[in-house]
């Protein structure tokens, strides 16, 4: 026969809400993905991202000035911020679209629903570890080898406008995530939620050529309407698009609590 | 204290899963329709039925996991709809054909299901881990990655999860499925040792293991409950007592004569290789139990090559309720 425990341990209140939130995160950060996964994004960002930073400096200024009419670390960090909305909108429907369907389809979800944790807790580590997560990889770390690289060719960047522009990128990341993850509750194809995502993302940087208030419906333009923090330059509509970009953030993240909660498992 | 201690209202309800008339709808399709059921305290039940008879579908409404379209019940005295994250905390659930992360180990896995009950990383978790890994037979492998863990492997850590919080009540979805013959005896084994302290309410078609463990059984057939009673009742037979005759000879006369008696119910004739079977079914055991063979010995030109009370088997019990089931509809 064998033995079977008996011991009482001290059990933790399984009542709250968001009772299990701390232990979802840490698996989502910890173990989802291997160390050598995050490597390789890390490699995939820092040269896509600040290559071309790189690039740029290295290049000879009246070049620069053939193309865009401006200092060659205003067009520098134009292209930086440039190449960050492009890849968001490529990989971030691309990291996360699988974040809820993979889980749904092969049946974790409900093996973690089935323990005393809520649908809400669920859902929302989910979405902030992914957005921790590349946030960490593509604005935290690329913010530091951006600034770096400027110190590096004698440029010096301002401070606290390329902290607040990092900043909306952020606010970029976590819409965008939170658009991917809200298609995901409403589907169970990763082709729809890549396509739709990536569509919009793209889509709307296309259109907003010829209706340029667009952007303001879908802000992917945010950390280039920020630019100015950082130059010093005007900064026109900035509030309207992060007053779009946090309206619609929360939005997208209610809806897809509504309908992941109906979700039949 | 544990919690069920601590909760007058969980004392107080004898059986662990009591449903009523649950149902689930898909649009037309009826996946469980109607069922009730009771599955008493300590006991291992075996959730019986064919592919796609609404058993895993069953199992998610007990969790919560899925809406009923009508109906519902208690488990461990708990609403099923209104108080599911409180009857989560005091079940423990193997999924069928469960993945888990492949960059995580039997231990980290563990350690992440014990998080959601208890508080963290104190020696006491640590070492109950431990003893739940030696339990499912894992502690060679505990702090290998899953990644490359064979079905059985898989099998006992999910088993393992399970029993990280000390359930009152163990729900497993084919736990013995795709196991070898020594996985599946293990498998078995871990839940007869169970027994004294937890309900098993477990789904199988494995119909030999169902038979091994279980004190009761239910079958379920396209989302309807067929037959729910103790394994030894439904072993029993519908008939009542049952012998099983072969006899070499011309049977007729001794046939007539069996047929005649008052305490038989019916005789079941079968050709058998130049014998003949009979299955003498009787309303009364102990006198059947006298006169049967004598009455058949009579005629002299007979010969009794078997003579027994005929024991059914649980797989002939359910292919004759689900048959009987297709048959009614």
């Amino acid at each position: 026969m064998i033995e079977v425990t008996t011991e009482v341990t001290a059990r933790t209140n399984t009542e709250p809400w968001y009772a299990g939130t701390k232990n979802l995160i840490n698996r989502e950060l910890r173990y989802e993905r291997s160390a050598m996964y995050w490597i390789q994004q890390l490699l995939i960002w820092t040269f896509l991202a600040n290559g071309f930073v790189v690039l740029f400096l290295s290049l000879p200024a009246d070049m620069i000035a053939e193309v865009l009419p401006l200092p060659q670390d205003t067009f520098s960090l134009l292209m930086f911020f440039n190449m960050l909305v492009l890849l968001f909108s490529i990989f971030i429907p691309v990291l996360l679209q699988g974040i809820v369907i993979d889980e749904k389809l092969s049946g974790t979800a409900a093996w973690i629903l089935s323990k005393p944790v809520s649908k809400k807790a669920y859902l929302l580590s989910k979405l902030t570890a992914g957005i921790l997560a590349i946030m960490g990889v593509s604005v935290v770390i690329q913010g530091v080898i951006a600034y770096g690289i400027f110190i590096g060719y004698g440029y010096t960047l301002n401070i606290p406008g390329f902290l607040m522009n990092l900043g909306l990128t952020g606010i970029l990341v976590a819409y965008i995530a939170s658009l991917t993850v809200m298609i995901g509750t409403l589907t169970t194809s990763r082709g729809k939620v890549l396509a739709v995502a990536i569509g919009l993302t793209l889509g709307s940087q296309i259109v907003a050529r010829f209706f340029p208030l667009v952007l303001f419906l879908i802000p992917c333009s945010l950390p280039l309407a920020g630019l100015g923090l950082v130059t010093g330059d005007s900064v026109l509509g900035l509030d309207w698009m992060l007053l779009s970009a946090s309206v619609q953030t929360v939005m997208f993240v209610l809806i897809s609590l509504f309908v992941f909660d109906r979700t039949e498992l | 204290m544990t919690e069920s201690q601590e909760n007058p209202k969980e004392s107080e309800s004898h059986a662990a899963i009591e449903i009523h008339g649950l149902s689930k709808a898909f649009g037309d399709f009826y996946a469980v329709k109607g069922l009730s059921l009771q599955v008493p305290r300590n006991t291992v039940f075996a959730f019986l039925g064919p592919n796609g008879a609404g058993k895993t579908t069953t199992i998610k409404l007990l969790l919560g996991l899925t809406r009923p379209t009508s109906g519902g019940g208690t488990i461990l005295g708990h609403d099923l709809t209104m108080e599911n994250k409180r009857i989560r905390s005091r079940v423990g659930y193997m999924a069928q054909n469960q993945q888990y992360s492949q960059n995580m180990t039997p231990r980290q896995i563990l350690r992440f299901a014990a998080r959601f009950f208890y508080q963290v990383d104190s020696d006491q978790l640590e070492s109950k881990i431990n003893r739940v890994l030696h339990l499912a037979g894992l502690d060679r492998m505990a702090d290998r990655k899953t990644k490359g863990f064979s079905g059985g492997e898989r099998q006992r850590l999910g088993i393992a999860q399970a029993l990280i919080n000390d359930p009152d009540l163990l729900i497993l979805d084919e736990p013995a499925a795709g196991l070898d013959p020594q996985g599946r005896e293990d498998v078995l084994d871990l839940m007869q040792s169970l027994r004294s302290r937890a309900t098993i309410f477990y789904s199988t078609h494995i119909l030999d293991d169902a038979q091994r463990v279980s004190d009761r059984v239910a079958i379920l057939n396209k989302g309807s409950l067929v037959a729910s009673a103790p394994l030894s009742e439904l072993l029993a037979g519908a008939e009542g007592t049952v012998y099983a005759v072969t006899i070499r000879g011309n049977p007729q006369r001794a046939r007539d004569l069996i047929t005649g008696q008052p305490w038989v119910n019916s005789v079941q004739t079968m050709e058998q290789n130049g014998r003949t079977k009979w299955l003498v079914s009787v309303r009364d055991e102990t006198v059947a139990e006298e006169e049967l063979l004598r009455l058949i010995l009579r005629d002299r030109s007979l010969s009794v090559c078997e003579f027994g009370m005929k024991k059914y088997e649980l797989e002939e019990i359910f292919l004759r309720l689900v048959e009987d089931d297709r048959s009614d509809n």
